[in-house]
């Protein structure tokens, strides 16, 4: 793989797992400030989360 | 002497991502620290909902962009869309909105610099100190574009990656220490505070913080491989920025909610007390001990100062390139974009718009210069957005190396939903501004109303059409394709301006950094004095010069000597040795049908310190024989 394409595979993946790191961030703040099911800041947590995580497979799937 | 360059380095394409991401984020990055604060003095408590909502228009916008600056990889933006798209007077409409643009960049930036910088000095947060700061650097700055200066792509790198960086750890302490999810849904009394108008005007005003993506478009022609480096270069700007612009209002308002004062008015410290420097708001609000404030306070007021300086300067360089653009396009008259005779810079048109900045500028009011921002942005946004539909419909044949997802069929051919929908939302942000706004909208009326009387008055004085694109015409010279040289030297004695010399010239000196001088010769009879009044020859030899500059562009300068009769051909070697030339260019004369071979050419070819190429006007024998 040419050097452009690794420098632009490993920015997004660096990227996505930032984007986890505030999920879980969120998620465990609001979660030892008791936010329950219903709380914005589990919903939001798990958003980002997902978001990461789904930028991060199609990073790592247009890899293989 | 002559130094001979491969042809193939004449026009390097250098771009890969990390330059147009670095590039990109500088400039859309820079954006939050002034789009925070003004938008939450509008949305309260609904800001993250604002950007998001201008996040998604942005994304949208983002992908019409990358598929139109992929089809034409070339400077300009939505003016360079709308050209292909629809015609001449949409692209000037088009470049004229941005022009506002960089003109708003500039002023906004420079306003803000002086806020950030009172961490050294209280009275520079606030009026009189502001305004005369932020005209202090716009003068500054426009006197350095008027001598010159360039981009440093590795400086952007690194401020891009620090900006970045800064504004990651920020959201990271900020999550960890302050974020509030009860907080930020009891900041929310809907349609009370804010008021729906007022968040409307928040979702337009939080556009601004995501401008700054054309600077993509104009970094087009050097990218290199377009259609995959461009794609990605706007991909990896928009996961960036999305992440981080959602979460830092999300950050901001837990850290300074939304309060009710005594009257019953809401508002936040975001938006008042820190509306001139919202990111310092975060950093003091953050809860950390007070030294460790302090020195983020520090960090952060430099590093924010510098990014606007940056900025500043991208706009007032986003000028010159906007004006060279327009000129190439005959969209400017002449006086406008007339070039430095030392400097080769387009100093009447930086000096004018930096003007004009600074007047902006003088109000002091961020609200008014955020608006006009969105105005001028969202008009050109939604230019982009119908070029891209258009080119569809127009065009359904060319190949396009990339297209954006979500395509469906309407009216006989493919339409971009992302179009669509960018396209509504920018128009609707720009509705709202000038309806909401009434000020901004009468004031962005009269700037596109002067525009287009600029625009008609000038095309209408020189005779050519409104709507069709006359280019700056460079015919292809003969017989000059082998070699190339350092400075060349356009020699003009009596003989009318020659196209087909100056063209030549022009491909000679094919790079960039390499200049062509005119050097017209104005011969004094005798009978008079050196100093004699020969104003028709005066303005006829400045005339061959202005025109070579319409074909040459920046690198071309040019003077007027006068000589005794039977002194050019010296005057002409003289000037050749002195500029160090590596080749002198003498159009070819005639007479009665035949190559006139007359004593100023006999001596410049007796006395050559370089190479004389003679050139030929195509067709001038046979016209000179009839």
């Amino acid at each position: 793989m040419a050097a452009p394409d690794q420098l632009y595979q490993g920015v997004t993946r660096i990227f996505s797992v930032v984007i986890i790191g505030f999920g879980v961030a969120i998620l465990v703040v609001t979660l030892v400030n008791g936010g329950g099911l219903a709380s914005a800041g589990l919903w939001l947590g798990l958003l980002f989360t997902a978001i990461g995580v789904a930028r991060l497979y199609i990073a790592l799937r247009s890899r293989s | 002497m002559a130094e001979r360059i491969p042809r193939e380095e004449s026009l390097r394409r250098v771009h890969g991502v990390g330059a147009l991401f670095s590039a990109a984020y500088g400039n859309v990055g820079s954006s939050i620290y002034y789009a925070l604060g003004v938008t939450a003095a509008f949305a309260l408590g609904l800001t993250p909902v604002a950007f998001v909502i201008a996040g998604l228009i942005f994304m949208f916008t983002a992908a019409s962009y990358a598929e139109a600056t992929v089809m034409y990889p070339e400077a300009g933006g939505s003016s360079s869309f709308a050209r292909h798209a629809f015609n001449e007077l949409a692209s000037f409409f088009a470049a004229w909105a941005q022009m506002l643009n960089y003109v708003i960049t500039v002023a906004i930036s420079a306003f803000f610099v002086p806020h950030y910088l009172s961490v050294f000095w209280a009275p520079l947060k606030h009026g009189p100190g502001d305004v005369i700061g932020g005209i202090v650097l716009v003068a500054l700055l426009a006197a350095l574009n008027i001598k010159g200066t360039k981009e440093s792509s590795r400086l952007n790198l690194v401020l891009a990656v620090g900006d970045l960086c800064t504004q990651i750890v920020l959201v990271g302490i900020g999550i960890a220490l302050v974020l509030s999810p009860d907080i930020l849904i009891n900041n929310v009394h809907l349609g009370t505070a804010p008021t729906w108008g007022d968040f409307a005007l928040g979702i337009a005003v939080g556009m601004i913080a995501y401008t700054g993506i054309e600077t993509i478009s104009n970094m087009a022609e050097e990218a290199r491989d377009a259609p995959r480096v461009i794609p990605r270069g706007v991909g990896l700007t928009v996961l960036a920025v999305l992440a981080l612009y959602v979460l830092i209002p999300i950050v901001a308002l837990s850290a300074m909610p939304v309060t009710q004062d005594a009257a019953g008015h809401y508002s936040t410290v975001l938006g008042t007390k820190f509306a001139g420097d919202p990111v310092l708001g975060i950093v003091e609000n953050l809860g950390l001990a007070e030294g460790l404030t302090n020195v983020l306070r520090i960090y952060v007021g430099i590093l924010a100062a510098v990014i606007l300086v940056i900025a500043t300067n991208a706009g007032l360089i986003g000028v010159s390139r906007l004006t060279y653009s327009m000129g190439q396009h005959r969209q400017l008259p002449e006086g406008l974009r007339q070039v430095h005779p030392r400097f080769h810079t387009p100093y009447v048109a930086i000096l004018a718009f930096s003007a004009i900045a600074a007047l902006t500028i003088l109000p002091g009011q961020t609200d008014f210069l955020a608006t006009m921002y969105s105005f001028g942005a969202m008009l050109s946004f939604t230019i982009a957005h119908a070029s891209v539909i258009r080119l569809r419909q127009r065009r359904p044949g060319q190949k396009r190396e990339w297209k954006p997802p979500l395509n469906f069929r309407a009216f006989g051919f493919e339409v971009p939903a992302t179009a669509v929908l960018g396209g509504l939302g920018t128009f609707a942000a720009w509705v709202i501004v000038i309806s909401l706004h009434r000020k901004t909208g009468l004031v962005g009326a009269g700037w596109m109303l002067f525009g287009i009387l600029l625009y008609a008055g000038y095309r209408r004085h020189q005779q050519l059409p409104l709507l069709q694109t006359v280019k700056v015409v460079t015919p292809e010279p003969l017989g000059v394709e082998e070699v190339e040289y350092k400075s060349i030297l356009v020699a003009f004695e009596n003989e009318p301006f020659s196209e087909e010399a100056v063209t030549t010239a022009a491909r000679l000196a094919a790079r960039r950094r390499r200049g062509i001088h005119v050097h017209a010769v104005v011969n004094v009879p005798t009978a008079l004095p050196m100093d004699a009044p020969l104003e028709r020859e005066e303005e006829e030899a400045l005339s061959k010069i202005e025109r070579a500059k319409l074909i040459g562009g920046l690198r071309v300068t040019g003077h007027v000597e006068r000589v005794r009769p039977g002194q050019a051909g010296q005057a002409i070697v003289d000037e050749a040795r002195e500029i160090k030339a590596g080749a002198i260019v003498v159009p070819l004369r005639y007479r009665n049908g035949r190559p006139l071979y007359g004593k100023t050419l006999q001596t410049v070819l007796e006395k050559r310190p370089c190479r004389v190429i003679v050139s030929a006007e195509p067709g001038e024998k046979a016209r000179a024989a009839a």
